[in-house]
């Protein structure tokens, strides 16, 4: 082993390793907890609809061994128990019991949906991020658990280490999704008309299934070979993800653009990927120990603006995040 | 905590990393996708613009063709769901059985079930123009509502 890669290997365990404040994995927990809460509340008539599915199970991932498909009881009785479980992960109650059963029963009830012949993607991350959140120390801060005054907790690895797994996985997965579209579609995704047929495949399949389809989808796929560069930009997005872990200007430019790309995903193919357009899957990006201070300012802030003053730290500030 | 004790818990806590990263890499390496690991093949294959759609469609006495919803073909609000789901019964040689499942959501007006797939051009259909190709139909049935 060389000198380099020693240092290498010094600033990979520094960055991994970074003492962080307590607070900083109980916001992220509190994001994730309260973002996979409403979720499955809101997509409640979803879920519940699985337990009178039926047809071909074709089990997947952790239910692989799945034979045949789970009664209706167990199914309604497992969801309405995640909406408590989960209510009481985000909060901070009992954390080492509701924290993994809240990450793996989603986990499950997830899998569950995907596992009828056609697996869906848009709870993969809400999913990973969830599962390493709720497997570590993310209640030693703003938790209900810790109502009784303690002294505040010194920064530790045990805090950082899990936000930054979380943002490996998080970029993991967006370089993954440039990868297949380069190994499936092959350089004729960016340079061909993919882009501007899946578009129009998209409006298509909605409007034969009679369903309304983007109004804006009609004029985008007018454009033709115009889409081009936009497809050659959505693989490079993916591609450079990495770049959200060097963090400062270069993470805010990447989370900016990689939430453009999702709103214009839902703009014009109306399928809504709902935890990077929250924005609570690039949380884990930043120093969220400062996000509650950084609410608590916005209201001056914005009576600031009005008044013409200048907004010097509208979201914590570069320095602090 | 004493060093021996903060050099173990980092060499777990680079496990941990290394498996974690492994398994969510993994689905490519296997190039098999699945859930929550997966290949995000979502939108990665090259799209031409003459698709076949796997669907089904209302007659009225007419003989005019009415577009079903995705509530009343296959019970969700899910493109991608509803597409599989009649993609699944044709090639199980189900389409009787999607049809006649169908048969009790259809609005009033209709007198005809068809379980059909429909190729049309894509760029020519949300134009408003002509679009359909050809289509071949599986199964026909009457409504039971």
């Amino acid at each position: 082993m060389t000198g380099r890669d020693l240092a290498l290997g010094v600033r990979i365990d520094s960055w991994l390793f970074e003492p962080a404040p307590a607070e900083r994995l109980a916001v992220l927990r509190i994001l994730v907890g309260a973002f996979s809460v409403t979720y499955l509340a809101v997509r409640l008539p979803v879920f519940l609809a699985l337990a009178e599915r039926q047809g071909q199970l074709d089990p997947v991932g952790l239910l692989w061994w799945l034979a045949e498909p789970l009664s209706s009881g167990l199914v309604v009785a497992w969801v309405i128990a995640m909406l408590v479980v989960g209510v009481a992960f985000t909060a901070g109650v009992a954390p080492r019991a509701s924290g993994p059963c809240f990450a793996v029963g989603v986990a499950l009830a997830a899998t569950y949906r995907s596992s009828w012949g056609q697996v869906l993607w848009l709870e993969n991350l809400m999913v990973l991020q969830l599962l390493i959140v709720a497997f570590s120390a993310n209640a030693d801060a703003w938790a209900a658990s810790r109502r009784t005054e303690r002294p505040p907790t010194e920064p530790s690895a045990a805090y950082g280490w899990p936000v930054r797994l979380a943002a490996l996985v998080t970029v993991a997965t967006y370089v993954l999704a440039g990868v297949t579209k380069l190994r499936v579609g092959g350089l004729d995704w960016m340079l061909g008309d993919t882009l501007r047929n899946h578009i129009a495949y998209s409006a298509a399949r909605l409007e034969l299934f009679g369903e309304a389809s983007s109004p804006l989808s009609r004029s985008v796929v007018q454009l033709g070979s115009w889409l081009r560069p936009f497809a050659v930009l959505a693989v490079l997005i993916e591609l450079a993800a990495p770049v959200a872990l060097v963090g400062g200007r270069l993470r805010t430019t990447w989370t900016v653009l990689a939430w453009t790309m999702h709103a214009a995903i839902a703009a014009l193919l109306f399928v809504v990927f709902p935890f990077p357009l929250a924005g609570v899957a690039f949380a884990c990006f930043y120093r969220l120990e400062h996000l509650p201070g950084s609410v608590r300012r916005l209201p001056a802030q914005l009576r600031s603006l009005g008044r013409g003053g200048t907004p010097t730290n509208p979201i914590g500030g570069p320095a602090s995040w | 905590m004493g060093r021996d004790d903060r050099t173990s818990v980092r060499l777990r806590r680079r496990l941990v990393t290394a498996v974690v990263l492994l398994a969510v890499v993994s689905p490519v390496l296997r190039d098999r996708d699945s859930f929550p690991l997966s290949t995000y093949p979502m939108y990665a294959s090259t799209r031409p613009d003459v698709v076949a759609f796997p669907t089904v469609v209302g007659r009225e006495a007419d003989g005019r063709r009415v577009r079903l919803s995705l509530q009343a073909i296959a019970r969700t609000d899910d493109a991608l769901i509803g597409q599989a789901r009649v993609d699944q019964a044709i090639d199980e040689g189900r389409a009787g059985a999607l049809c006649a499942d169908v048969a009790g959501r259809v609005p009033e007006a209709v007198t005809r079930i068809e379980v059909v797939t429909e190729r049309h051009d894509v760029v020519h259909l949300v134009g408003g123009h002509g679009s359909l190709v050809d289509r071949a139909v599986h199964a026909t049935c009457e409504p039971t509502g």
